[in-house]
């Protein structure tokens, strides 16, 4: 094994140096977004960290902040929902209501002091709510399908055509709104299986309308709903589309549709790009599901899905089941297995392969929409080396930059983060946001010599998001 | 450290508990069932040695059927050893069944070597005589058998336990103590038999209806060292010990060279020679007595020669040659042979009688220095080992199931006893126990009972001289034949 | 940074307490699960029949879980083995198919451990056929003599099907799968046989078919006939049998089967040919161990029933005329010549029987009656009191029948056999060895030819003549009777199947000339009073 952490590039044509001039080279888009001063990006993520009703809290402006200080070029924001009956997790700050505005217009302006951009992502969950939150217990969720989802066994239902265009006006005021709360562009997560993949995907989409069918009908939906934010923000906002390369919808059920393929995937992007209209960027994801092996990449902690799946036993008919398999001792060592084996050996640049052939296409047809991609990023050399050979523009970044919220500027100085100290891509995290406080749970990286030692570390670093608190503490004898 | 105190109370509480539930599961002795019938006790009552020598019973069941290979002679089941069964009995004569714990165990008894049968003629069922001549028993076929078989690698739960599940139905306990314990202690047990008795090796056969008698107990018991002695001898009835209780005035020897002069001490000190420990004498003191009352009253059956028979009768004698044969053995034997007279059950010096002197030389007078004084602890009070210089002169009760004679076996039967001793035969076969009507004794022809295991005796092995007791080979052919018609009656 | 250094999975005191529950919890199914299989497949089954008939013949004694084969194996050998045993099957061997029953009379089902199995029971040996001069109609004699069966042909052809490589899971599955055996193996069923059953049958086969070896060195016993102590003393207790452990006397100890009825008056009686036991409960556990149960699967409960049935089971009365003024002139000379060693018929049989139902009618209304008429009279006086030695043993001498019987029996068998059923309350106490043969009452005697220990004489009549004019070689298999010398047929057409020769080892007809001094007159009238027995 080569060692990739500490100063210098394991990779001998390259130093370090090079790699990291490749990595802080600005990246500019045609959009208003502009110059980013580097090629790594925050990619979407969060924590429940907000008022229950969608209101943002301080919490969420540390949140985004610590990247912005650790120096991104970019910062996605979390998964933003467009309506309550969108959300995929409570406590999450919306864009519902133009009452969220000034909420966003602070966080905008704290990443913007530190020098990052900041995207804000619009979703919409679609069938893949994981919790519903009291809102929404009555009523089945919109999807583009009655199917339910095959993995928590969501309960959903097809959106009418009517429906649909409610759903595109949600997503163009959301737009809207985050154009006038000063931020930089916004992105449509049309990747992991949220509302959005639930239309392109042929492995989802089994409507007969015009949304429904070969890849273009089911690509309407985007396309209509890029036409109304430019409709209403205009050509010069930045608006670019989280995709998946590849859907692997059958990695559980191997009788579920596989889903889109790559080529399908490239002939989407193409369609989405409106003949100079539509998006002004893609970031490439994989995976028709939410987690699902191959998005976030990396291990599962089944004690963790053991701890925290719990939450999810009212979300969905199949959750007792799963819960059940994780619970007993063979079934919890098959699932890790299987995942592990559907995943397959590659972590790091995971996504690298798919999105080379994504820009080779798009950029054959406007060379100014660059393609970032995620999956597992963390050496300076791997960033560059894609970057270099064309693989992608830019890189999105959201475990390890967990781990290290310094990571641009580690990967500045050496190669990678120093050893133990790096991620470890187990997504603990991932498994305790559904309970817990978003952060790094992997204590091995955390300093002490004893389980206390490190779990004090550890619940330390957590809680930092709280800091500074909502209401700084001020000795009111001195007021 | 507290730990440490903790640890150290809990392997002491499973130490009692083992302990304990080990002693309640193996070893505390349940008394046999009360048996009113002696000649029962004697064939089946405890001596006091099933700790010591017990086999499980299932495992003694099957041994046989598992490992006939090892077994002597024709290999039939435990037959094969000479020993006798009685019809509704549970086990062979000469064994014991006493429960240890939970388990039944089976041991040899005083009766393993002191049975007898008789057949008159070749079809006939063996008739069985109490506390007999052990004319077919094989002692050392027994000890070889469970030497071997404790080396068989095939001694295991896995060759033995079917063998005990398809004849008993087991509770699941039981097996499991079988399969645990009991299986893998027997093997380990009768793997150490092998060192106990490996100065075996070098020493002559016993043969059947023979023994070492005190040899074993001289290397374990009274720990002396092997002397390359060879104590091979005839196995001795116990009948009429009566005859050999003290008097006012004198006391009367026992053991072919009269190294003990008491009744119960050989008894007592047979028992432990069998594998009775000072632990288990109180639960075998009472049968003991039974064993040795019994054999202050057994006798045996009344001779079948008579004069009262047809002439014909192969069994007849004449009254006439009895007669007169009472007379010469009134004048020759008596004073030896007859409890009245003088020399009876005394040790005749080695230079008068001349017989082979291999078992005389066998006891020494540290060895009975050392059983006299045997484990200190406890108070054995043996008071009447001897070594002599002779050997015994014997009652001659029951002669006709004695043969054959001298205390080395050496000679076939009674007309052979009254040649001088270049006449007598220098091999014959012994382990028959059908009569040989003509010269007193058992047939002793190489196929003279196809039915029974027989030995080949030769005189020129060591220990097994034919020589002395000359008293008689010098009478007239007439007189012999009288004599020995007188003989065949007693 | 080595992860060894302390647990990072540590489970939380939940979890902890958890994981302790849920392991009592799998202890708890283990155990449950585990009863449960025990008690499945140790609880055993079997098809109980109300009639004692029936019971008989197809009701079990045990041998199933010892010796047994399960029962689409059973079946299946015959399709395996087609070529030699033709279209009759097990039929060949002697056994008696019935209509409406899947296996021959004699096999007994039981469920085993799970495993439906079929082997032996009383009946296959003690079940007599015959026909009538120029009649078809097969009549049967349940506990009479099996005359046909030849289980020294059926013990070969197991023995050599044990080592066979034919029989093997490909075979048996392929033949329980064709049309000739009832009942298909399904996909599971045929794993099971795979690589559970076949290679457990295999194995116990082959131990069983290396174990009767000797039978091999053995004369054919014939139709009728078995050695019964020589392959016990392998089964029971692995006695050598080898060249140099037997003699060849004692290696042909064939016998005739013996009729079972009126077994309570034969109580005390030495029973056997050679009077090695006086306990019919003995003598039934034992002859069951011949029919394959062993001391752990003996059906003991299914023995007694049998036993109480052939207590009281009449003999069977002559089926063909009787001269009863000839027969009358027999009966003093029976009774001159016979009668001290075998008994007679009860010639006060009618009276006593008028007593007895006058006196059970008295019983029934509450009336006196004198007590000892109650006791129901039989055809046959069993009295030993009046005829000193029945029951008894005759020494070899002189009764002179062939020794092979007397000596298979011998002295190291009787002493082993005290061990069998130990740890019961059956363990036999009453063997023993004998010097001769016993002396055993005539009641049906007409019914259970042919005659002396070993069956070397075919008729009653020949019976009576002196040893050298008695057949020398004969046909033995045949079912009708010759009515007037009473017995089977041997003649060359009378369907026999066996030629019996006289002078092979074990077959020996000399012996028991008892009458045979007698005129021709005299001879003809104790055999037509015989019928009458």
């Amino acid at each position: 094994m080569l060692d990739d952490t500490g100063p210098t590039s394991p990779n001998s044509d390259h130093t370090h140096e090079d790699n990291a001039d490749v990595i802080f080279n600005p990246l500019t888009f045609r959009s208003g977004l502009g110059e980013l001063k580097n090629r790594i990006i925050r990619s979407n993520i969060s924590g429940m960290f907000d008022d229950y009703n969608g209101h943002g809290g301080n919490a969420r402006v540390n949140w985004e902040t610590k990247f912005a200080k650790g120096g991104c070029g970019a910062i996605i924001s979390s998964y933003t929902p467009v309506t309550v009956k969108g959300r995929i997790l409570t406590r999450y700050a919306m864009i519902d209501d133009d009452d969220k505005i000034p909420f966003w217009e602070m966080v905008g302006k704290s990443v913007h002091h530190h020098g990052s951009k900041f995207i804000m992502q619009l979703s919409h969950s679609g069938r893949q709510q994981d919790l519903s939150g009291f809102e929404n217990i009555h009523h089945k969720v919109l999807s583009s399908t009655n199917h339910k989802d095959y993995f928590h066994g969501i309960l959903c239902k097809a959106a009418t055509q009517d429906e649909i265009k409610d759903l595109v006006q949600l997503f163009a005021n959301g737009a809207r709104r985050a154009q006038q709360a000063g931020l930089d562009g916004v992105e449509l997560h049309g990747a992991n299986g949220y509302l959005i993949t639930q239309f392109l995907s042929s492995g989802i989409n089994d409507r007969t309308d015009r949304y429904g069918g070969d890849w273009e009908a089911r690509a309407q939906f985007v396309l209509e709903i890029i036409r109304a934010i430019r409709e209403k923000c205009g050509q010069e906002f930045h608006v670019q589309m989280k995709i998946n390369a590849v859907d692997f919808n059958s990695w559980l059920y191997p009788w579920q549709k596989p889903g889109n393929t790559l080529d399908e995937t490239v002939n989407i992007c193409k369609l989405l790009m409106d003949g100079g209209k539509g998006f002004d960027a893609f970031h490439v994801s994989m995976g028709s599901t939410f987690p699902h092996p191959t998005n976030p990449p990396g291990d599962l902690p089944m004690q963790d899905v053991v701890r925290w799946y719990d939450v999810m036993l009212n979300q969905g008919v199949r959750a007792k089941m799963n819960y059940r398999i994780f619970s007993n001792w063979f079934g919890r060592w098959f699932f890790h297995r299987y995942w592990l084996w559907r995943r397959g050996p590659k972590v790091e640049g995971i996504g690298e392969d798919y999105s080379a052939v994504i820009k080779k296409a798009v950029q054959e047809v406007d060379k100014d929409i660059p393609v970032m991609v995620t999956g597992g990023w963390q050496h300076a050399h791997r960033i560059a080396d894609a970057i270099r050979s064309g693989r992608c523009d830019a890189v999105t970044i959201a475990r390890a930059l967990i781990a290290n919220n310094d990571l641009p500027q580690i990967l500045q100085r050496q190669n990678a983060p120093d050893k133990g100290k790096e991620c470890t891509h187990c997504n603990k995290c991932l498994l305790n946001d559904l309970e817990n406080p978003l952060g790094c749970y992997e204590m091995s990286r955390y300093d002490g010599t004893t389980f206390e030692q490190k779990y004090e570390a550890m619940i330390k670093e957590v809680n930092s998001v709280y800091y500074p608190p909502t209401y700084p503490y001020h000795d009111v004898s001195e007021v | 450290m507290i730990r440490f105190w903790i640890w150290l109370r809990n392997i002491l509480i499973a130490v009692v508990v083992l302990g304990v539930g080990g002693w309640l599961l193996l070893l505390r002795e349940v008394p046999q069932p009360i048996n009113n019938d002696p000649a029962f006790a004697f064939n089946h009552g405890s001596i006091g040695n099933e700790a010591a020598q017990g086999l499980p019973e299932w495992i003694w069941r099957v041994l046989p059927i598992v490992f006939p290979e090892h077994l002597p002679g024709d290999q039939k089941g435990w037959s094969a050893l000479g020993v006798a069964w009685r019809s509704g009995d549970e086990l062979p004569i000469g064994f014991s069944n006493k429960t240890l714990g939970v388990i039944p165990r089976i041991a040899p008894n005083c009766a393993f070597c002191h049975q007898g049968t008789y057949r008159l003629n070749a079809e006939d069922p063996e008739t069985i005589v109490s506390a007999g001549a052990g004319t077919r028993v094989d002692v050392q076929g027994f000890i070889k058998f469970l030497i071997a078989v404790g080396q068989d690698d095939k001694f295991n739960a896995r060759n033995i336990m079917p063998a005990i599940k398809s004849r008993v139905d087991m509770p699941l306990w039981e097996r499991v103590m079988y399969r645990f314990v009991l299986i893998p202690g027997v093997r380990f047990a009768l793997k150490g038999q092998a060192e106990t008795f490996a100065w075996m090796q070098d020493n002559p056969t016993w043969g059947i209806g023979r023994i070492d008698p005190f040899n074993p107990v001289k290397y374990t018991a009274l720990e002396l060292p092997d002397d390359g002695t060879i104590g091979n001898s005839d196995m001795m009835p116990l009948w009429d010990l009566q005859a050999a209780q003290p008097t006012t005035h004198r006391r009367f020897s026992v053991h072919w060279d009269g190294l003990l002069s008491d009744v119960h001490e050989t008894v007592v000190a047979g028992a432990i020679g069998d594998g009775m420990t000072y632990k288990s004498f109180p639960g075998a003191e009472e049968n003991l007595k039974v064993i040795e009352d019994f054999s202050n009253v057994a006798m045996p059956p009344k001779s079948p020669f008579s004069s009262d028979l047809d002439p014909g009768d192969p069994f007849y004698v004449s009254a006439e040659a009895v007669a007169q044969g009472a007379e010469i053995y009134a004048g020759l034997c008596a004073d030896c042979h007859e409890p009245s007279g003088t020399r009876f059950r005394t040790p005749i010096p080695m230079v008068e009688i001349g017989t082979d002197r291999h078992r005389l030389d066998m006891w020494t007078a540290e060895a009975a220095r050392r059983y006299g004084n045997y484990q200190e602890d406890y108070a054995w009070n043996f008071e009447f080992f001897h070594k002599t210089d002779g050997y015994n002169a014997v009652p001659l009760v029951g002669l006709w199931l004695k043969g054959p004679y001298l205390h080395n076996g050496s000679v076939p039967n009674l007309a052979a006893l009254l040649e001088a001793p270049k006449d007598r035969p220098t091999e014959f076969w012994r382990g028959s126990d059908l009569v040989d009507p003509v010269n007193g004794g058992f047939v002793s022809g190489e196929d003279d009972d196809p039915l029974r295991r027989s030995w080949k005796v030769d005189t020129s092995v060591p220990g097994n001289a034919n020589t002395g007791h000359t008293w008689g080979t010098d009478l007239g052919q007439a007189e012999k034949g009288a004599l020995l018609a007188y003989l065949k009656t007693l | 940074m080595s992860n060894d250094e302390f647990d990072y999975d540590r489970p939380t005191p939940i979890e902890a307490y958890e994981n302790t529950r849920r392991w009592w919890w799998r202890l708890v199914w283990f155990l449950l699960i585990a009863l449960l299989l025990i008690w499945f497949f140790s609880k055993e089954w079997v098809i109980a029949y109300d009639d004692e008939v029936e019971h008989f013949k197809y009701g079990s004694i045990g041998s199933e879980g010892n010796q047994g084969l399960p029962t689409p194996i059973l079946q299946a050998l015959p399709v395996i083995y087609k070529d030699e045993l033709g279209d009759q099957g097990f039929a060949k061997f002697g056994l008696i198919q019935e209509e409406g029953h899947d296996l021959p009379i004699g096999f007994s089902k039981r469920i085993v451990g799970g495993i439906e199995r079929a082997w032996l029971n009383c009946s296959v040996c003690h079940y007599g056929t015959y026909t009538l001069p120029g009649e078809t109609t097969v009549h049967t004699l349940p506990g009479g003599a099996s005359n046909d069966l030849d289980l020294f042909a059926f013990i070969e052809f197991f023995t050599r099907v044990g080592k066979d490589p034919g029989f093997n899971t490909n075979t048996v599955i392929a033949a329980i799968n064709s049309d000739e055996v009832p009942g298909n193996l399904n996909f599971l069923e045929r794993q099971l046989y795979r690589f559970a059953v076949m290679p457990l049958v295999k194995k116990e086969m082959l131990a069983l078919s290396n174990q009767l070896e000797f039978v091999a060195r053995q004369e054919p016993y014939g139709p009728g006939r078995v050695d019964t102590f020589n392959s016990y003393k392998v089964l029971q207790f692995g006695f050598p049998m080898g060249p140099h452990d037997i003699s060849d006397v004692a290696l042909n100890g064939s016998s005739d089967y013996p009729s079972i009825w009126m077994q309570r008056p034969r109580a005390g009686m030495n029973l056997h040919w050679d009077g090695n036991n006086a306990s019919v409960t003995e003598r039934n556990f034992s002859a069951a161990l011949g029919a394959g149960v062993s001391p752990v699967t003996v059906d003991a409960e299914s023995l007694f029933r049998i036993r109480d049935w052939i207590d009281t089971l009449e003999a069977p009365k002559f089926p063909g005329e009787i001269n009863m003024a000839l027969a009358e002139t027999g009966a003093p000379l029976f009774e001159t010549h016979c009668a001290a060693c075998h008994g007679m018929g009860n010639a006060d049989y009618d009276e006593q029987l008028a007593a007895y139902e006058v006196a059970m009618a008295a019983k029934e209304t509450g009336e006196d009656h004198a007590a000892e008429a109650l006791i129901k009279p039989t055809r046959y006086d069993y009295d030993t009191g009046k005829y000193p030695y029945l029951g008894q043993v005759v020494g070899l001498e002189e009764i002179g029948t062939d020794v092979g019987r007397w000596a298979s029996y011998d002295q190291d068998f009787a002493a082993a056999q005290m061990g069998l059923y130990a740890g019961t309350p059956y363990r036999f106490r009453h063997f023993k060895k004998t010097d001769g043969y016993a002396n055993h009452p005539l009641d049906g005697i007409w019914a259970r030819s042919p005659y002396l220990h070993n069956g070397s004489v075919p008729t009653l009549r020949d019976l009576m003549n002196t040893a050298a004019e008695r057949p020398k070689t004969w046909l033995r298999g045949a079912r009708e009777l010759d009515l007037v010398k009473v017995g089977y047929r041997s003649d060359a057409r009378s369907g026999g199947t066996f030629t019996y020769d006289t002078n092979v080892l074990g077959n020996g007809n000399a012996g028991h000339e008892y009458g045979t001094s007698l005129s021709d007159a005299e001879k003809d009238a104790i055999v037509e009073y015989m019928k009458t027995l």
